[in-house]
């Protein structure tokens, strides 16, 4: 069951890359940024916020990342290397892809508050386009950003500012910065509201859905065209609750998936949907829920998206991930939880087999699975049919 | 050499042979790190044995199970070590921000470690005077973790003495790595591994006393041996195989350089004092020291590598690769070019914390010995 959404989505996504061509075409200012990086401050100070993430995402979806990771590899990346920086980097030098040669960046700037591994991708893309980069350093914490790591990470949503204000000449307004705010505080709500319409008997939404309308969440918050979609989102997945259309309507078995979808195969879902299974919940969208990327105060935006910066969903510790993982298993009413293990993502990835141990404690029946989010290569889709469908076998509704 | 230089070399060779049986007869409570931002000081200064833990060479147990299998072979032999027991004879362990395999074992050995010490230092990976002060401020936690975990008072003076002992032994490793490169000291690969790598294990005092005494007595004997001879460096993060460093012995390659991160990484910049106060002078030098790729400033790791093997002469690089290491795995193409400018050659090998085939081994080495000897 299609989304009506959807094709307002194909217009948001083409509308981004369009923008960014024409940042490219009129030399304005334009950022490759990885996701933890706050774009409300971007948009505010009209320079263009190029998520190479969702650039690599779409690689995926396209089923075009193993040819362009192939580019990487001839250059001297290992095949075991992450298959978004690949993937991306071998778009880069090939000077090919979905949308043609990619427009150059005029900065570079990532943070360290998802994996390591981006130090080492951004690091690649500098030496490949000369242009300066900045890293937002991010620390990891227990729960949340507080006290002294609160103050740091202050002290680099400031320093970034001052680099891109040298770097671009454009100048930061902190009440432009409130206006963009304001947009991606109700933004937010929307999104939330949308995740929670999910906790319905059945879930008016498959987890291929939000995966799919994740896209603004990333890489357009703040702007007017990111609330229009989430408020169509919102709006037509009440809808179907009322109209009582539902995409599997009956669900045998209420699932969780944890981690980044497989891109290259979202009919994954559509597949175990068939058979009653339903993702009616994940926590890789939940890092852009009010557990991770909530409300920030417009008395204080600078410390109010700094505080999200620091404690980003992938710059927490275990406690924090187990915690969330139990109150959304509450809150969604799950009956089985499916780990993937992303080759592609450790700092996702490598405490999942503790997480399962102690789920199974709690009584909440896990299993792991192992692709690549990006790269086709290695993937095995019976196998992980036939596992979901043992998980499925410990009961139904 | 002569024979008290040699009988210290015996002694070092036999300590790096059974570390278990020298900490033994170690009378103090041992705290272990896993990698080389962790400062040494502060365990010392709590009048503790820091121990620099290492892939054990023995096969994976219960790691395996407990860990995804593309997590690097070093940090899944960590977690062995750590869930199978090896290693209770730890007070505790102390972590920090390093790579993402290492984190994710960090988390599951918080979750599994009963009530042994544990700490994770929130790291930061870039050297600014902001970062200077974060850190600063998470060494003063840690150290008021330390004291009230285990009922010891931590005085200023002690980590005073503490940092004179880690610089003089600093200065003593690098004294050694300059003699080594200038080929005023003429050591087998695996000798040099051997040498180098206690420094992180041994007493710090103990370890100082003996390699200053082993510089001093020491004579270059002209008819040594080493084969073909040819001077190279190793690159990396952690090669800890002395099987590895036999091999190069074997096809005549000579160490006279590295680039590991218990290697020459874990010794390069002493710690000076700081008006600001002692934390702010140990965070100094751990963040603007040689960086390993999991940290910003990489440039200045290839640049120190390009400078070490410009002043010893040396004919090539072997950089070694942990399987599945994605920083070091990415920073390869980049390394890669900028040695090849410098038109020194350089060869990559991919591994895990032992090495798998020696045989295999050995050919790669003795080619690349081939290739690089006809350049003498």
């Amino acid at each position: 069951m299609r989304l009506e959404a959807t094709g307002n989505l194909k217009k948001l996504i083409s509308g981004y890359y369009s923008d960014l061509k024409k940042y490219a075409d009129s030399g304005k200012p334009i950022a490759w940024v990885n996701v933890g990086i706050p774009c409300e401050i971007f948009y505010a100070m009209d320079i263009f916020p190029f998520y190479v993430e969702n650039y690599g995402a779409m690689l995926g979806a396209r089923k075009e990342a193993v040819k362009y990771s192939k580019f990487a590899e001839t250059d001297g990346v290992s095949k075991h290397t992450c298959s978004y920086l690949r993937s991306t980097y071998g778009s880069l030098l090939s000077k090919e892809g979905p949308i043609g040669k990619l427009p150059e960046p005029t900065i570079l700037v990532e943070t360290s508050n998802s994996c390591v591994t981006v130090l080492s991708w951004w690091r690649l893309i500098e030496k490949a386009t000369n242009a300066p980069c900045f890293l937002f350093d991010s620390p990891m914490v227990e729960y949340e950003s507080s006290g002294n790591h609160l103050a740091y990470q202050v002290s680099e949503t400031k320093r970034m500012i001052r680099f891109l204000e040298e770097k671009t000449g454009k100048r930061f307004d902190l009440n432009r910065l409130k206006e963009v705010v304001k947009i991606s505080n109700e933004g937010k709500r929307l999104w939330r509201e949308t995740m929670e319409l999910r906790t319905n008997h059945p879930s008016p939404l498959t987890g291929a859905d939000l995966f799919t309308h994740m896209f603004p969440m990333v890489a357009l918050r703040g702007t007017e065209q990111y609330l229009e979609h989430l408020r169509m989102l919102y709006k037509e997945t009440k809808e179907r609750i009322k109209r009582k259309e539902f995409p599997v309507a009956k669900e045998k078995h209420r699932f969780l998936w944890d981690n980044l979808p497989i891109w290259h195969d979202l009919r994954l879902f559509e597949e175990l949907a068939k058979k009653g299974i339903n993702f009616v919940t994940d926590t890789y969208t939940q890092a852009w829920g009010d557990k991770f990327m909530g409300e920030v105060s417009l008395d204080d935006p600078i410390k109010g998206l700094a505080y999200y910066t620091g404690g980003g969903f992938l710059n927490v510790h275990i406690k924090k991930r187990l915690a969330v993982l139990l109150d959304i298993i509450k809150l969604y009413d799950v009956d089985g939880v499916v780990f993937h293990a992303d080759r592609s993502c450790k700092s996702y990835s490598l405490i999942q087999v503790q997480l399962a141990d102690q789920l199974r404690q709690n009584g909440i029946p896990s299993i792991i699975i192992e692709a690549d989010h990006n790269d086709t290569r290695d993937y095995n889709r019976d196998s992980i049919i036939a596992r979901i469908e043992t998980l499925s076998e410990m009961g139904e509704r | 050499m002569i024979d008290n230089c040699s009988a210290i070399l015996d002694e070092f060779r036999t300590i790096r042979k059974t570390p278990e049986t020298y900490l033994k007869n170690i009378d103090k409570p041992i705290i272990g790190y896993f990698e080389t931002y962790v400062p040494e000081e502060i365990i010392a200064a709590a009048n503790m044995h820091p121990l620099r833990i290492s892939p054990d060479n023995a096969p994976i147990t219960i790691g395996n199970s407990k860990i995804e299998s593309f997590a690097c072979p070093v940090s899944i032999n960590f977690l062995d070590q750590l869930l199978s027991g090896k290693l209770s004879f730890l007070q505790g362990v102390i972590f920090s921000r390093y790579c993402d395999s290492m984190r994710g074992v960090a988390d599951i050995w918080q979750e599994n470690r009963g009530k042994s010490f544990y700490h994770f230092i929130p790291y930061p990976t870039i050297a600014t005077s902001e970062s200077i002060n974060f850190l600063s401020d998470e060494l003063e936690k840690l150290t008021e973790h330390i004291s009230d975990y285990f009922n010891t008072k931590i005085s200023e003076e002690a980590i005073t003495e503490a940092i004179r002992i880690s610089n003089k032994k600093r200065l003593a490793v690098l004294k050694f790595y300059d003699l080594v490169k200038k080929g005023e000291l003429l050591i087998s690969s695996s000798d040099f591994f051997a040498i180098v790598s206690l420094a992180t294990i041994m007493d710090s005092i103990e370890y100082t006393e003996k390699l200053e005494r082993f510089i001093d007595q020491y004579e270059p004997v002209s008819n040594q041996n080493f084969g073909s001879n040819i001077k190279v460096a190793v690159s990396g993060i952690m090669l800890e195989s002395m099987q590895f460093f036999e091999t190069m012995d074997k096809v005549g390659l000579r160490m006279t350089v590295d680039d590991l991160m218990f290697g020459s990484r874990a010794f390069k910049g002493l710690i000076s004092k700081e008006k600001a106060g002692l934390y702010q002078a140990i965070a100094k030098r751990y963040l603007n020291k040689v960086p390993c790729s999991v940290k910003g400033n990489l440039d200045l790791r290839i640049d120190e590598l390009v400078n070490d093997c410009r002043e010893s002469g040396t004919k090539g690089v072997i950089f070694y690769i942990v399987t599945f290491c994605d920083s070091e795995e990415a920073e390869y193409p980049i390394l890669k070019k900028r040695l090849l400018e410098k038109k020194i050659p350089v060869i990559a090998i991919e591994g895990g914390y032992r090495i798998s085939s020696t045989g295999q081994l050995l050919t790669r080495l003795e080619a690349f010995a081939e290739q690089i000897g006809e350049r003498l």
